[in-house]
């Protein structure tokens, strides 16, 4: 089946459809696709049930829109040097993982190839920031921070695969504090990755082989 | 089959004394129809009626040791890693980390242990009891295991004292569950050697620029 943005015609209020995204995306954390329905979205949103049927066709159109609004951002990072898009990266990683979306994420990795239409969709968003994370290092391979011969994967899975550890690890009583603030480690992260494949590039490191 | 209660009253996870024998018996039953059921049916498709009838053994039985299907897939989920995932001592750091790698990799790409994870992942998003089970017995516990490795490297020379350990195990491991967990892409011998090299070659990195 093919999934289609709301096609009802009504100006869309973009607050009010990250709202609703919003509890969408808490009640297929909570509840998974078996208990995913237009109308416990609407309540949970604190609106109205035409309201959301107006915007959305149907509910894997609602998952796919809330997928695609609150999941991918990888896209727009372009901070002009590569150590600083590599951190917005991993933060981004963190937030995802940690952050408010995380039950919902990783609940989707479990569960998105059975919904139907919603597993496409997710493939794509998967597809197209892992190829946005590539163009994050070839651009700073292009700029000379990095050697042209960088292990672009291993680069990008160890930050990717770090982060993600980095969250399912941490104790439930200080993740708050790590979703309120996940530059730290996302720099943490990146400084050490960066020595490795840049020893004489932008870090503090030098003397490198 | 079982069914009646075996003097082994601390239930199958008492540890440091061999299980009546009846009683293991029926603990092993209970495991294998749980791994069995989950491959067949998934997580949802999972219950205690149809555990107990798979494994013939009376549900009494089987609620007197876990209060529900997910300790009993956490278990041999657990079993199962506990001699999949045996610390290897090869004399290297890097050997260590290699074939430990490779051991994980196998453990978590073979049914049924990469599906109950998974389940068990899945469970714990909206379960915050199975989320802190999860990383108590798995996570932290691996972890603990995991710094041994670096440790012993520490202490041979091979990794520099002042050498972040845990950001180590988050890069060194956390690649291999985002593939399996999340990308799907292999986690094959080439992946492996060139993720513990570039790890490895950071963490010396590291400790050059800040000595």
């Amino acid at each position: 089946m093919t999934v289609t943005r709301g096609t009802a015609g009504r100006p869309r209020d973009p607050e009010l459809d990250r709202r609703i995204a919003e509890a969408a995306l808490d009640l297929f954390a909570d509840a998974g696709w078996a208990g995913f329905a237009m109308e416990a979205v609407a309540r949970r949103a604190g609106v109205g049930k035409a309201t959301v049927y107006l915007r959305w066709s149907s509910k894997e159109a609602l998952l796919t829109d809330a997928v695609m609004l609150l999941l991918a951002r990888v896209a727009d990072v372009d901070t002009g040097t590569l150590r600083g898009d590599l951190v917005e990266l991993a933060a981004q990683m963190l937030d995802l993982y940690a952050g408010r979306t995380s039950r919902a994420a990783l609940r989707l990795n479990v569960e998105a190839t059975a919904i139907p239409g919603v597993a496409e969709h997710y493939e794509a968003i998967r597809r197209s920031s892992v190829l946005a994370a590539r163009a994050i290092v070839r651009r700073g391979i292009a700029r000379g921070e990095l050697p042209a011969g960088t292990p672009v994967t291993l680069l990008l899975d160890t930050l990717a695969g770090g982060a993600m550890m980095h969250a399912l690890t941490t104790p439930a009583d200080k993740v708050p504090d790590l979703a309120r603030d996940t530059r730290p480690y996302a720099v943490r992260l990146v400084d050490f990755l960066m020595r490795a494949v840049a020893p004489t590039g932008t870090g503090p490191a030098a003397g490198g082989p | 089959m079982p069914g009646s209660s075996p003097a082994d009253a601390d239930g199958p996870r008492a540890k440091g004394r061999a299980p009546h024998r009846r009683s293991d018996r029926a603990r092993v039953a209970v495991l294998h129809a749980a791994d069995d059921l989950l491959v067949e049916r998934g997580y949802a498709g999972v219950t205690i009626e149809g555990i107990a009838a798979r494994a013939g053994v009376a549900k009494q039985t089987i609620y007197r040791w876990w209060p529900s299907k997910f300790e009993i897939l956490m278990d041999t989920f657990l079993e199962d890693a506990a001699g999949a995932l045996e610390i290897p001592d090869t004399g290297t750091v890097d050997g260590d980390l290699r074939q430990h790698l490779r051991q994980l990799a196998r453990f978590l790409t073979t049914e049924p242990a990469g599906q109950v994870m998974r389940a068990l992942i899945g469970q714990a998003q909206h379960d915050a009891d199975v989320a802190r089970t999860f990383q108590r017995r798995f996570l932290d516990e691996r972890r603990a295991l995991d710094r041994i490795i670096l440790e012993r490297g520490v202490a041979r020379g091979e990794l520099p004292g002042g050498t972040d350990l845990d950001l180590v195990i988050d890069m060194i491991y956390g690649p291999v569950y985002h593939r399996v967990l999340l990308t799907g892409l292999p986690v094959d011998d080439r992946f492996i050697d060139g993720l513990v090299t570039h790890v490895l070659a950071a963490a010396a990195a590291s400790a050059r620029s800040s000595s």
